[in-house]
Formats: C-alpha cells, structure tokens, sequence
C-alpha cells in the first residue's frame, strides 16, 4: 500500500509539468497581440502602448523563452536582477485578480473548501439515502417520488434553480443573503474582533466561540449548499439505486436470509457495502469538482471560491493565473484520487489485495 | 392508486416551481415602464421618512468588479478613480456637479501668468494625511514629480505629461528617444548614462518647485495649455505623502535612483493595496476573494468651510462605505430588492426589471444642464429612486481605415480587394469622401436610439465633442439618415472596377467588425449593413464579431476596413477628443493621407495651447466645418446614464467625471 501511495505521489510533478506544457503549448494558437489584450482593456489611448506591452512581458518571444522564464524567473540585463520563476516560489502576478497568483488561490480556496465541506454530506448523503430507499422499496411510492424529484433537480439548469432560490429566498423572504457574509461581520473582521484563523467562516466563528457570526455564515451557505445538492443528487441516487438493485438480488443476500438475517441488518450488511463501491467513484469525482471550484453556484451566490476567479483568469487569457489554477488543481485532482483509491482498498478487499 | 398519486404530487411539484419562477421573474416585467410618465400623472410621494435603511452609517454599492490598483499615479479606470476621490485629494477640484468650473481643494488658491506658462499655488494650511503627517508644498511637488517621471503608457501619466513636457511626448522616456525606444522599458531606462538620467530628472523637479517657506508650488509649461487646471483635477494629480511613499518602496525622489522606478505598474507598485491620503475617508480593507473595498471615515477630516454653496463641511456622514463587486446580474438584483445595496450598477438591458421599483425620479434636462424637479411615479410607495438621463462621457463610433493594409494570415476582411464583380472593397475604398460620406448617410442611428438603447442615448451635433465643452457647437451641421443622398454619394464617388465601372453598378463586399459581447456594436453595424442593401442589394457589409483580443490584433495592424468602438473622456476639454480622433489613438489607425493629417495636426496644437476659451472656440468651429466636410468617422449617440438608488439615500448629484460617487457629501436616512 505504502509503495502504491508512494509511487503515485512520485508521477505528480510529471503530470504537473505535462499540463503546464500543454496549456503554454495551446499559447502558439494566440498573436503575442491578442494575449496583449489583457493588459490593455480598451483601444490604448496611447498607440505606443501594445508594442510596450509585447516587449516588456516577452510575449513575441519564443515558446520555450517564454516557459523558461516562467519556471525559473526572467534576468534584468541591466541589473542582473532575477524575477518571478515558479521555481523560486513566485507564481506571477495575476491582473485579473490584481494581487499575486498564490496570494489569490490563498485567499480563494477556503471559500471553495467551507462550500464543498458543507455540500459534500447533503449531496451524498441524501443521494445515497434516496437510492438505498428507492432500490429497497423498489416500484413503490417512495422511489417513484425520489426519481422524479431528483430527476427534475438533475435536468434543471444550475443558473436558473440558483437565481430562482435567489430571488425567492433573499430577494422576496430575505432569509438567505448570498455573499459569504454580511457586513457586519466584516466590520468585526476589520476592527479584529474577530479573527480568522482558518479563513473558512463556520470553523474560525467556532474558535472564536462567535455563535452570531457561525449562524451568520452558515445563512450564506445554505442556497449554494442547497442549489449544488439538488442537481448532484440525481447522480448519487441513480448510481445507488442500481447498484443496490444489483445486490439485492446476489446469492449472498438470499444465503443472509436463508440464515434468518433480518431483512434490514442483510441491507445494512452485506448489500450495501458491495453497493458502495461505484458511489466512492463518483464521490471521488464530486470531490474534485467541489474543491476545483463551481464555477456558476459560485457566480450566482457571489460567493468567492477558485472556480469562478480561475474562469475568469481563462476567458482574460490572464495565462499566468491559469497556469497558477492549473497547477493547484492538478495537485487536487491527483490527491482525490488518491484518496479515492484508498477508500476502494477499505471497501473492497480485492482491490487491497491486487495492489499490494 | 400508487400511480394517480405520484402522478398528482409530479404534477404539485413541477407547478410549484413553474409558480416560483413566474413569480419571480414576470413581476416586474408585467408592470409598465416608467420611462413614459409624465410628471403630472403622478400621486404624492410618501416622505423621505418612510424609506429607512437597517444601517444609516454604512453605504453599500453593488457593483462589477474591482479596482486594478490603488495608486492614483497609475491606476486608469474607473473603480480605482472612485477610491483615489475618497481617499487622496487634488489641488483643484470640480465644482459639485460641474465638469468645467473648478474650485480649489488642497490648494487654497492659485494664480496664473499672463504667458498661460507659469502657475502658482498656494498650499492649503491645517491639511493633515491620514496617518497625521502634515501636507507640505513638497509633497505636492513630488506627487507631481513621480507621476511624470513614472510615465508608464498604460497609465494616465500622458494627461500631466503633455502640459509639462510638451505636446505629442507622451512618456518621459521620449525625453531621451523622442523616437519612443525606451517607452515602459525600466530596463533600458536603466541602461541609459548617468548624466541623461540626471539631467531628465532636473528637467522635470524644475517644472515643478515646491517653496516651503511661501507654503507654494510653482508649476511651469512646456508650451500654454488649455486643460492645465482640469488635467490637475484627475485623481492622477492625487497628493500623496513624500515621506510614507518612499517608507513603502516607491521612488524616494532623488534623480540618481528614478530610472529604477520608472514604468512602474499596477504589479508592481507598493501603492497598489495600501493608501495615505488627506481624503474625507481612509481605506479600512481590499479583500479580492470577496471584492469587496471597504472605506472608513476619516475623523480628523480638514474642511471646515464649505467649498461651494451647501456643501458638506467636518467629517462625512457616513461612517463607512463598502464597495463589492457582484458580477451577477440577478444577485445585484437581489441586493436591491432586500435593502441590502444603497445603489447597484443596472445594465441596459434589465432597467424594465428595475423600473417598477421606482417610487420617484428626476429627468436630466440638457438645454439646462441639470436635472429637473423630483416627481412621484405611478408607483409612489416603491423603494428606489431614479435619476434620469444625464448624458454619460462615452460615444461609440464607426470608424473607417483609409489604407487598409492587407491581413498576414489570409483574412478577408476586403474581400477580393477589388470591386470587380462587387465580391470585395480595395484597401483604399474608405480614402474616398464620397464612400465616407454615403455611409454617413446611410446610418440610421434613431433607430438604434430607439431600439436598442430604449431612449437612453442622445445623438449630439457631428463636432467630435461633447456638449459643454469648448468647440461643441449645437448647430454644426451633422449627418442624418437620408438614403437618397447616400445613393448619390456612391454614384458621384471614384471608385470604380477594372473595366471603369462606378461602384455603384459593381456593389462592393467587405466585413465590418465589433468586438464579441458588446450588443451595442453588433446593433449598430447591422444597422448600417441593412440600410446599405436596401439602397442598393448590391451592397453587402458583413457583421463579424471577434473577441476583443483579436480585433485589438488586427485593429493594431490597420488591416479592419470598418469597426466600431467607442471613447471615454478622461478629462472635459475638447482636446481629449480632437487629439486622440484626428492625431493620436485613432488617427493614427485611420491612416490618413499626410496632408489631412498635417492640417488636423496644426488646429489640434493651436486648440489645445489657445488659453482664451474665445480663442479656442475659433479654432475648434473652424475645425468642426472641416471634419464636418472630411467626414472621417460615422459618429454614434452618446449613452445617457440611469442612477438607481433607495430612498433612504441623500446627497447624490451626477457629475461625469467622477470615477464612481463622492461619498462626503452622502448620507442615509
């Protein structure tokens, strides 16, 4: 197992390095002029302006110049003064988010993470709750209710579920604003009556013992929490369901009976855990796609996660932040996996046999 | 059994959320516009009384985005202008809603010198920076003096930059190469000998002297320059702190090091996140996951007289002001139905959903220059209120490329590059005044006024300023639709085919551009390609949209026959539209013949060195009847403005100019 993880963790820095050689490889498709346009917004007011630009950041050089500078930093003849390199820590500057690459993940990612902690358990699970209820009242009410109700969720689109509850629940009831909360607390932010350790709002009010400001934060998740469960719980319950049915009829089952096993403990113990094991792919999955940001929920809600910045790094061209976003979540990516792999190896002793 | 009841509940369900989103979103759109009211049809609005915010000390704006930076001397739009206006003060100030009548704000008053070459102002006393430095002369000296040392072309640099150093030297740079070989190159700066370096330097530090003992600055042109004062009221002539700067990292002011910050930029500055100015609020936060800047009031504000007739004096009232960026259209929305945003950016295009919220407005009246008395809506007791129609600084155009220079990866922007068989346009097409004029006829843009802006946009004399301004002239004749005489200007053009046939009998095939998103421009475009077929189908203007970055490409290369774009003043004098359209930004790209150009050039220089407004009046009208006749672009309406805020909101007035409000003079009820 060790060697496994190990052996794994040991491919990162080359999948890391094949994505940043693509995404500079799709470069070449891009006029040094058309990647000028992020830094000039409008028709330069001065004609010199784009030929400077050009100039100055290298973008008519080479490729492979322009990689290099970007891995190991760009020399100052003059001076001899080094700068940026990711080698040397320095990730670039990111104009669409005007601050420092890694200063812009930093602040970003712990709305993603607070989002995806709090989605993560409603989405699976509810959906895997409504599969094991589907599939074990297989045709009855409750799972043609839980199918049609998932099935609406999954076909609405995310945009118009999440303005629909936004304007209903905030704009008319003004029960759950959106932002990640309000500025009252910002105010105590400011002042430093309240600090942020963690930067995730719900565990920094708890250390702070603040239980205003965690109720206060938890009214900011609850419709970004609610829009991104109620379109992923199709998947889990769909993927549950079938799974379940598959079990249900397996000849342990009917052996598990046979032994006088109630029906509820034969589910709870042998079904379901063989039931389990697509779920924990497609949780791997959901996980990746929380923690890599969502993108709309997050544009809807306001709420300031890496999705919706690493977006609109992308259709800025803002390559530098790109690249900065690509390689954080290629470092998610590849330890959701890993994760995922792991739980296969709890859940299913073939698989913790094959690998080791 | 079973089936009946799943069938009803599906059913419940699906009818419950269809009844949730017609609630929502068809409300508003049901209610009529209030565009149309008149004011005597109106019922009494309830008082002011009645509309309270939850939070009368903090002013809320939803807005989109976020400043690039902080520092004045660098940052060029609008959302880090509204911060620089709070925040850090200018020796001379708009007069309230004024863009022309300046007062003095950290100068106590100035005088000039009958050259129009020498200004000197005295340095308000009692003037104290937030962290309680008190402002000297030197400190407007060395803001001055960084500016214009900083250069920086994608800054604002160029607006103090031509003043001092003389007309057409854009950077501080061409000082040295007036060629522009080291424009923004820090590092070739760097590479120049010491002595030039020095020298340049000294030039600059003696346009602008600083006398402590006198409390004065002394400020010396390189030539008279009509918007001197103006140029000064730009947040980019903000005063900063000489000491606390240079404590951060910026530029100490000493000529032996300045090449080491010139060009620098909004990656780079230490001023970017952090501020020191002498303004009625300080800056408390910037947080970019949230994009939310926070301001806070400055207690120990200055201003004890007011600056102008009921003007705010003390500290501001309000306590703070959060500016947040919410991109999404629906959430700003929101915010303002909830009462949790003061005011919110409202694109055109959803104004019908915000229209039914207003319970009283105001309407910009232009023969005055002023907005008119407020009035009740037929929705009297409805939260927001509206101010009407001011007409904004921004106008989009049609340009036209002279000589077109032929695309390097095969794109066709011209067709076959001739007019035989009307399958293209040759690069000179638009060269002839007659093709420039048919489509200036051809335009029909009341349409795109009524259509597209709704009434929101107003169509101004063909001078290239805007009203109020010096040169603006209501009755300069202009181009109105009229498509009988643009099919006379085709037939009386030169451009004909290889056999000599007028463009008229070959038709002509070319592709006018807009930048993708911008609905305005695609409007206007198919505007003019339906009006030129219908007065001849053999005329076809194909639209293509392009992302901005690839039409700034081939806009740079001069190879797009027709596009449209639009310019925002940075400062309200005529010259910072003739200079650009007829010499500058545009002009260079329209390519016209040397000749044109050499006489646009010579009115531009006279105009903007003139210092009587008669003086410059002459020159501009002159100037208008030639471009009137050269007919260089297709000039487009200028876009009125809509202010909506709660009415518990008090002292907003609209000026132009300012980057966003001037929350001093705000409150809440």
């Amino acid at each position: 197992m060790t060697t496994y993880i190990i052996r794994r963790i040991l491919l990162v820095p080359l999948l890391l390095f094949g994505v940043t050689i693509l995404i500079f490889g799709m470069l070449q498709f891009l006029q040094p002029a058309e990647r000028a346009a992020l830094y000039i917004r409008d028709i330069p007011k001065n004609p010199e302006a784009l030929e400077s630009v050009i100039r100055n950041y290298g973008l008519d050089q080479p490729l492979y110049v322009q990689y290099w500078n970007w891995l190991v930093g760009r020399k100052n003849l003059t001076t001899g003064e080094i700068s940026g390199g990711i080698l040397r820590g320095d990730f670039g500057y990111s104009r669409v988010g005007s601050e420092p690459v890694i200063d812009m993940i930093k602040n970003r990612f712990p709305a993603t993470l607070e989002l995806a902690l709090w989605a993560f358990l409603p989405i699976i699970g509810v959906g895997v709750w409504l599969g094991v209820e589907s599939a074990t009242h297989h045709n009855k009410f409750i799972d043609q209710f839980a199918r049609v109700f998932s099935i609406i969720g999954y076909s609405f689109p995310v945009f118009v579920f999440g303005l629909l509850a936004l304007m209903l629940f905030y704009g008319k009831l003004q029960w759950f604003p959106p932002g990640r909360f309000s500025n009252w607390v910002l105010a105590e932010i400011n002042t430093g009556t309240f600090t942020q350790y963690t930067k995730i709002m719900t565990l920094d009010a708890l250390l702070n013992w603040r239980l205003d400001i965690f109720w206060d934060a938890i009214r900011h998740l609850i419709l970004p929490v609610i829009t991104l469960s109620y379109v992923s719980w199709a998947s889990f319950l769909r993927v549950t369901r079938s799974s379940m049915l598959e079990s249900l009829h397996q000849d342990y089952m009917v052996t598990a009976k046979a032994k006088g096993l109630p029906e509820r403990d034969a589910v709870r113990r042998h079904a379901l855990p063989n039931a389990l094991i697509p779920v924990v792919t497609l949780a791997g999955f959901t996980v990746v796609m929380l923690l890599g940001g969502v993108v709309i929920t997050e544009t809807i809600f306001n709420f300031p996660g890496i999705g919706s910045a690493a977006a609109e790094a992308a259709a800025q061209l803002d390559v530098v932040t790109v690249l900065g976003f690509a390689l954080f979540n290629g470092f998610i990516l590849i330890f959701a996996n890993l994760v995922s792999d792991i739980l296969y190896a709890v859940v299913d002793p073939r698989v913790r046999l094959s690998s080791l | 059994m079973n089936k009946k009841i799943l069938t009803i509940l599906s059913m419940l369900l699906v009818f419950g959320m269809l009844l949730v989103s017609c609630g929502s979103s068809a409300e508003p759109a049901a209610a009529e516009p209030t565009t149309a009211e008149e004011p005597a049809a109106a019922e009494e609005a309830p008082a002011a009384a009645a509309f309270a915010s939850k939070d009368p000390t903090t002013y809320t704006m939803a807005t989109i985005g976020e400043p690039d930076t902080l520092d004045p001397a660098i940052d060029y739009e609008t959302a880090g202008s509204e911060i620089s206006q709070n925040v850090y003060e200018t020796l001379v100030f708009y007069k309230r809603d004024s863009a022309t009548e300046f007062i003095p704000m950290l100068a106590s008053d100035w005088t000039e010198s009958e050259d129009g070459l020498t200004y000197t102002f005295t340095i308000r006393d009692g003037v104290t920076f937030h962290n309680g430095d008190p402002l000297t002369a030197s400190d407007v000296a060395y803001s001055i003096q960084r500016v214009l040392l900083n250069g920086d072309t994608n800054s604002p640099s160029l607006l103090l930059s031509e003043p001092f150093l003389g007309i057409g030297i854009v950077d501080v740079s061409m000082l040295i190469d007036p060629e522009g070989g080291l424009i923004d190159s820090r590092e070739a700066m760097q590479a120049v000998d010491p002595a030039t370096l020095t020298s340049v330097c000294e030039q600059v530090k003696a346009a602008v002297v600083a006398d402590e003992a006198a409390g004065t600055v002394t400020m010396t042109l390189a030539q008279p320059y009509g918007p001197f004062i103006a140029s000064l009221a730009h947040t980019v002539a903000s005063i900063v702190d000489q000491s606390w700067t240079a404590e951060q990292g910026a530029w100490d002011g000493s000529c032996d090091t300045w090449q080491n910050f010139y060009a620098t930029t909004w990656e780079n500055t230490p001023l970017a996140e952090i501020t020191n100015g002498t303004g009625p609020f300080m800056l408390e936060s910037w947080d970019h996951a949230t994009q939310t800047l926070v301001l806070l009031r400055n207690d120990n504000y200055w201003r004890t007289e007011p600056l102008w007739d009921g003007a705010q004096t003390g500290n501001a009232k309000l306590e703070r002001v959060v500016i947040q960026g919410v991109d999404e259209w629906g959430t700003r929305f929101s915010m303002l139905q909830a009462g949790d945003a003061d005011s919110a950016v409202v694109p055109i295009a959803n104004v019908s959903q915000v229209d039914p919220m207003v319970g009283e407005r105001t309407d910009y009246e232009l023969a005055a220059g002023a907005f008119g008395d407020m009035y009740a809506t037929e929705t009297p007791d409805q939260p927001l209120r509206l101010f009407y129609a001011a007409p904004g600084l921004l106008r989009g155009d049609i340009l036209m490329t002279e000589q077109i220079e032929a695309a390097e990866d095969g794109s066709q922007f011209t067709g076959t590059g001739n007019l035989d068989g009307g399958k293209g346009i040759p690069s000179d097409f638009f060269l002839d005044e007659h093709i420039r004029k048919a489509f200036n006829y051809c335009m029909d843009w009341e349409t795109m006024i009524q259509d597209f802006y709704q009434g929101d946009a107003v169509r101004t004399a063909y001078s290239l300023v805007l009203p109020g301004e010096i040169g603006y002239n209501v009755d300069d004749p202009m181009y109105a639709y009229d498509p009988d005489k643009c099919a006379e200007e085709f037939k009386a053009s030169a451009q004909v085919d290889s056999a000599g046939n007028n463009v008229w009998d070959t038709g002509f095939h070319f592709t006018a551009v807009w930048n993708e998103g911008n609905t305005a421009r695609q409007t206007a475009l198919t505007i003019l390609s339906d009006s030129l077929k219908k007065v001849n189908p053999k005329f076809e203007m194909e639209v293509l949209s392009m992302p901005w970055a690839s039409m700034l490409h081939y806009y740079q290369a001069r190879q797009l026959p027709m596009y449209m774009i639009g310019w925002q003043e940075d400062i309200h004098d005529p010259h910072n539209w003739y200079s650009p359209y007829l010499v500058g930004t545009y002009g260079n790209n329209f390519a016209f013949p040397d000749d044109v150009k050499a006489g646009f050039i010579d009115y531009v220089n006279r105009g903007v060195a003139a210092t009587s407004a008669e003086a410059r009046t002459e020159i501009y009208h002159e100037l208008n009847q030639k471009i009137y006749d050269y007919a260089p672009i297709i000039n487009g309406p200028v876009a009125t403005n809509r202010h909506y805020e709660q009415r518990w909101v008090n002292g907003y007035y609209f000026n132009p100019l300012y980057g966003g409000f001037y929350y001093y003079e705000m409150s809440k009820n």
